[in-house]
């Protein structure tokens, strides 16, 4: 078996996978811990289904798609921003209508590109498998520009996320940070578009962190645990997809909620 | 001995603030002085958190001005310089992953400046605010973990972990045991000792009356702002809040 993985891991695109896997499992739960105390969890799903307009844009133009989509997640994320805080639409109005906008958008769009080969489940559901040598240096730069400004903001998104009057009333640019979470949250979402696609994204951010929550502990505690099994999930699900032949989007959040389900009990026995 | 006068750390002045076509607080002025500590009363839904909001800067008012420490109330300088302590933890999920250490330590973000390098200063100012608590004890134990006591108690030593001149808190003790809120006030006390301005909203009259060392009281226009000395009578607490209350006597040094 062991012989098997090493052989298999000997390949240039399951060296690819592995290198951009590893690096979606880091940014992921770094960015989707401030999501899930923050309750944004919606966001990242509207961002997700918005980044499928970005996608089908790309391909259409005949440009990459991860920057296709991380620039058109970033524009709506600011617009979203804008509009709520300006208050030209209720809050539960503005999600609605850019998740739903979005995805009619991406439609629209693979419609018109249909004559250019377009495998549209890659985009929808995943398939690291698949990553280019292009796509793999794209996504490792935007991934180290992602954790880089949530490793300088760290204490800031930290302090908002407690509470925001609070950090307002203290001198915290609340507004600004949030336009930061939300930007850093559209480049996770892009960088992600590969490994698990559209629809599973969000729980690359959530499931994570929610598993490592269960067992009550500090926050950089919860964001450590959330960072280890996240990258175990992607590297267990990768080779599971690969040697059981499964779909290596779905695998990688089935073993993610595998994760979760071992984490509850684990911290039920410790608290008994 | 010569005696000198306290500076005004905070004025008002004909301040109105309306909510959907509502006005909530109709033209009043106050001022509070260094040092002071005042209890801000009223009935629910009288203004009282709205003023707080509004010295805060979270808030604008529509019309009239504030000036604390001499600037706007959202003026960066003037910010470092102001603690709060929202009601029952502000908005902090009780599900929240953090430790007191790490709460307590976000108090101290705002004086950190863009790059977040925490210094050496910045841990004593934290441990001191966590001794002064007395929850150095409870460092490493998660949020979800405190009581109600020693959760406010962590709130406190967040606000206090920045260093204040000025700290506002907003019904601090409401839903607290009668124990928790003595020793909570017992803290404000040796607070407001060490030369920290404290304006602190409740609708509990005893409290005001004991803790405070002045009132501010309001019910969408300021009632009575006692400076020297504020006697409020059982009639205008019966307008206050359509109830009985003891007088509120304050008794202050001259």
């Amino acid at each position: 078996m062991l012989n098997s993985i090493i052989e298999v891991l000997s390949l240039g695109f399951m060296q690819r996978a592995l290198v951009v896997g590893l690096m979606v499992g880091l940014v992921a739960p770094t960015i989707g811990i401030f999501f899930v105390v923050r309750r944004y969890s919606s966001l990242a799903d509207t961002l997700a289904h918005i980044s499928l307009a970005g996608v089908a844009a790309s391909l259409l133009l005949g440009v990459a798609a991860i920057p296709a989509a991380l620039v058109v997640s970033v524009a709506s994320v600011l617009g979203m921003e804008q509009l709520r805080e300006k208050k030209i639409l209720a809050a539960d109005t503005i999600t609605p209508l850019f998740l739903f906008g979005g995805l009619a958008t991406g439609v629209v769009l693979l419609g018109l590109a249909h004559g250019h080969n377009v495998n549209i489940l890659n985009y929808l559901f995943g398939n690291i498998l698949t990553v280019t040598s292009a796509d793999a240096v794209n996504i490792i730069i935007i991934g180290s520009v992602t954790l880089l400004i949530t490793c300088l903001c760290w204490r800031q998104l930290f302090a908002i996320s407690l509470d925001e009057d609070t950090a307002r009333a203290a001198g915290l640019p609340v507004g600004l940070l949030n336009r930061v979470l939300a930007v850093l949250g559209a480049a996770t979402i892009a960088i992600a578009l590969n490994v698990v696609g559209v629809l599973l994204i969000g729980a690359l951010m959530v499931i994570p962190v929610l598993a490592a929550m269960q067992f009550k502990v500090g926050f950089t505690r919860t964001w450590l645990m959330a960072v280890v099994i996240s990258l175990l999930s992607v590297k267990i699900g990768l080779l599971a997809s690969y040697f059981l032949d499964l779909a290596s989007g779905g695998t990688i959040v089935l073993v993610n909620i595998g994760f979760f389900l071992l984490s509850t009990l684990c911290a039920k026995i410790v608290k008994n | 001995m010569r005696i000198t006068k306290a500076s005004t750390i905070i004025e008002a002045k004909h301040l109105t603030f309306t909510r959907n076509d509502e006005e909530v607080l109709h033209d009043f002025s106050f001022a509070i002085h260094e040092g002071d500590y005042v209890g801000v009363i009223g009935p629910n839904g009288g203004g009282k958190t709205t003023l707080l909001r509004l010295l805060l800067g979270l808030e604008k008012p529509t019309s009239g001005g504030i000036k604390i420490l001499g600037g706007s109330p959202i003026k960066w300088t003037v910010r470092q310089q102001i603690g709060y302590v929202a009601q029952r933890g502000g908005s902090l999920d009780n599900q929240f992953p953090a430790t007191v250490e790490e709460v307590v330590k976000a108090g101290r973000t705002p004086r950190l400046g863009w790059l977040g390098v925490w210094r050496k200063t910045d841990t004593c100012a934290v441990d001191k605010a966590m001794k002064e608590m007395n929850i150095e004890k409870l460092r490493e134990r998660p949020m979800s973990r405190l009581s109600g006591g020693e959760r406010q108690k962590v709130m406190l030593a967040r606000a206090m972990a920045a260093e204040p001149k000025i700290l506002f808190l907003d019904e601090p003790v409401d839903g607290l045991d009668p124990q928790s809120r003595e020793d909570f006030y017992k803290l404000l006390r040796s607070i407001n000792k060490r030369g920290v301005t404290i304006i602190f909203v409740s609708h509990d009259v005893h409290a005001i009356s004991r803790e405070a060392g002045s009132a501010l009281c309001l019910k969408h226009q300021l009632v009575c702002h006692g400076n020297k000395s504020c006697h409020i009578q059982g009639t205008q607490l019966r307008d206050l809040f359509h109830e009985t209350h003891e007088n509120l006597v304050h008794h202050h040094a001259t």
